[in-house]
């Protein structure tokens, strides 16, 4: 039932481009509360105790996982997702995963120069640009890890001699980069029509000096992690790719990691779901 | 091991600077020539190349002992300049590379400082090696037609579906799993490949001792 809620929360706070002011106004966070920003002096001396308790102990499980924006150690962050909004462009994505937020944009079939072409399938392209202005070398690494996610499900079998190409840019970096990234580009190729075998969906993981495993860490917790690993799941529930920055103690921690990366990219694959069908039926309406 | 052969220079330079909590004074430069295989062009550095860097900094600021980078005087450390030149390529680079930088800061010698009036002095009469936490190698598995390959080379590597590496220390424990994307991975297939890199890994670790 906390599963079932969590889902919903995301899904009111989805927004849509061609949709009316008033429903943007009230994509506020109303719907998802942050039990940290409750004021406990007043509940703990209501006569109700009813409520009052229950929150209370949520809020000190909350506080044990010590995580400094109240998330338990399996919470993701709140997740907004914006479709369609770029024009020249195939399709477009813009996906904010709490303070991290990337934009993807698709192109594709398009032409493909003769040098790089091949004769038969399409070739997959990932640029990526960092948050910074400068040219970040720090990003460029990151291309081959995008491209290696996206390009097993795009049926590039259909497309030879076609490039396929996915710009991500990452607007805002609060940690979960690589997740995000993955995540914004496949709602990008779902919005472009591109062909796909199926859903990819990433999810990271960190696991602090604690020994804790924390889900969808910030900047923060990835930069005081031990070792903090992407997981990228396709949508029948096998692993598509995984990359660790670190090392685990053995290999029951990181199969803990990889199950707790495996739910949460089983409720972003939901989300996006309703995103894609929110926005499909709003199309329709029209 | 390996068939090919890596020639690599450890560099080391002297930089004043303030002793950093976490060892960032790492400069890696992966040199991927035409000459070591087809695919490279001159010019511009292959996307590869800034890949394999990266790879190999995240490594080794992870094996390396910051302190024992530190200088006693002054709060200044040592920061390390490593560049790996590819004389051939024959698959599996990801591997070798990552073994021959291993191999590298193991075989660097640090020398003595001496302060004088004239400023700081490197006497190579007396030499010290660099610490290491803990030694990690990573072994590499091609997936092909869902059978697991290790230590793939090139022709083996151009029809790989997947790749899988398991990275394991000297004890012999699973240390973490890094797989590209291809095809999907089931967990009997990675349970394969964490076996068979727990079987191999002595073998490496006996060859970078040497």
């Amino acid at each position: 039932m906390k599963l079932d809620y969590l889902v919903f929360a995301w899904a009111a706070t989805v927004l849509v481009e061609k949709a009316n002011p008033r429903a943007q106004r009230s994509h506020s966070d109303a719907s998802f509360t942050n039990l940290s920003d409750v004021d406990l002096t007043s509940m703990k001396d209501s006569v109700d105790l009813g409520d009052g308790a229950d929150g209370l102990r949520e809020y000190e499980q909350k506080r044990a996982a010590g995580r400094r924006d109240g998330r338990e150690a399996s919470e993701l962050r709140a997740l907004k997702v914006e479709q369609d909004f770029l024009e020249q462009c195939d399709g477009s994505s813009r996906l904010a995963c709490g303070g991290t937020v990337v934009m993807a944009a698709v192109y594709g079939p398009i032409e493909c120069p003769l040098k790089a072409q091949l004769s038969d399938r399409a070739i997959v392209r990932v640029d990526v640009k960092g948050a910074s202005s400068t040219v970040s070398r720090s990003s460029k690494w990151l291309e081959k890890y995008f491209r290696e996610s996206f390009e097993p499900v795009i049926a590039t079998g259909m497309f030879p001699r076609s490039a396929i190409v996915i710009a991500l840019q990452v607007m805002q970096d609060d940690g979960s980069v690589l997740a995000t990234g993955i995540n914004a580009g496949m709602m990008a190729l779902v919005d472009a029509v591109v062909p796909l075998r199926s859903i990819v969906c990433a999810s990271s993981v960190a696991m602090n000096s604690n020994h804790t495993l924390v889900l969808d860490p910030t900047q923060a917790e990835q930069g005081e992690a031990v070792v903090h690993a992407t997981f990228a799941f396709e949508s029948g529930g096998g692993l598509v790719s995984c990359k660790t920055w670190g090392f685990f103690e053995d290999e029951r921690s990181f199969s803990n990691a990889a199950s707790i990366a495996e739910q949460a990219a089983g409720k972003v694959q939901a989300f996006l779901q309703i995103a894609s069908n929110r926005k499909v039926n709003e199309s329709h309406s029209i | 091991m390996v068939v090919y052969i890596h020639a690599i220079w450890g560099n080391f330079d002297l930089l004043c600077q303030t002793a950093l909590f976490t060892f960032r004074a790492l400069d890696v430069n992966v040199e991927l020539l035409p000459l070591c295989s087809g695919k490279y062009r001159p010019g511009r550095k292959p996307e590869e190349s800034y890949h394999l860097q990266e790879l190999v900094a995240q490594h080794v600021r992870r094996l390396v002992q910051p302190s024992s980078l530190e200088l006693e005087f002054d709060d200044m450390m040592w920061s390390l300049s490593l560049d790996i030149y590819c004389l051939e390529d024959d698959g599996n680079m990801e591997d070798a590379i990552l073994l021959v930088a291993i191999a590298a800061l193991k075989d660097t010698r640090l020398p003595e400082i001496l302060s004088t009036e004239e400023g700081y002095h490197a006497t190579k009469s007396r030499t010290r090696s660099i610490d290491f936490r803990e030694l990690i190698v990573p072994v590499s598995f091609g997936v092909v037609d869902s059978r697991v390959v290790v230590d793939p080379d090139s022709s083996e590597e151009a029809l790989c579906e997947a790749k899988v590496t398991i990275f394991v220390d000297e004890k012999g424990s699973f240390r973490g799993m890094s797989k590209s994307g291809g095809s999907v991975a089931s967990k009997d297939l990675l349970a394969t490949c964490s076996k068979l890199a727990v079987q191999r890994a002595p073998a490496l670790f006996s060859q970078l001792s040497n």
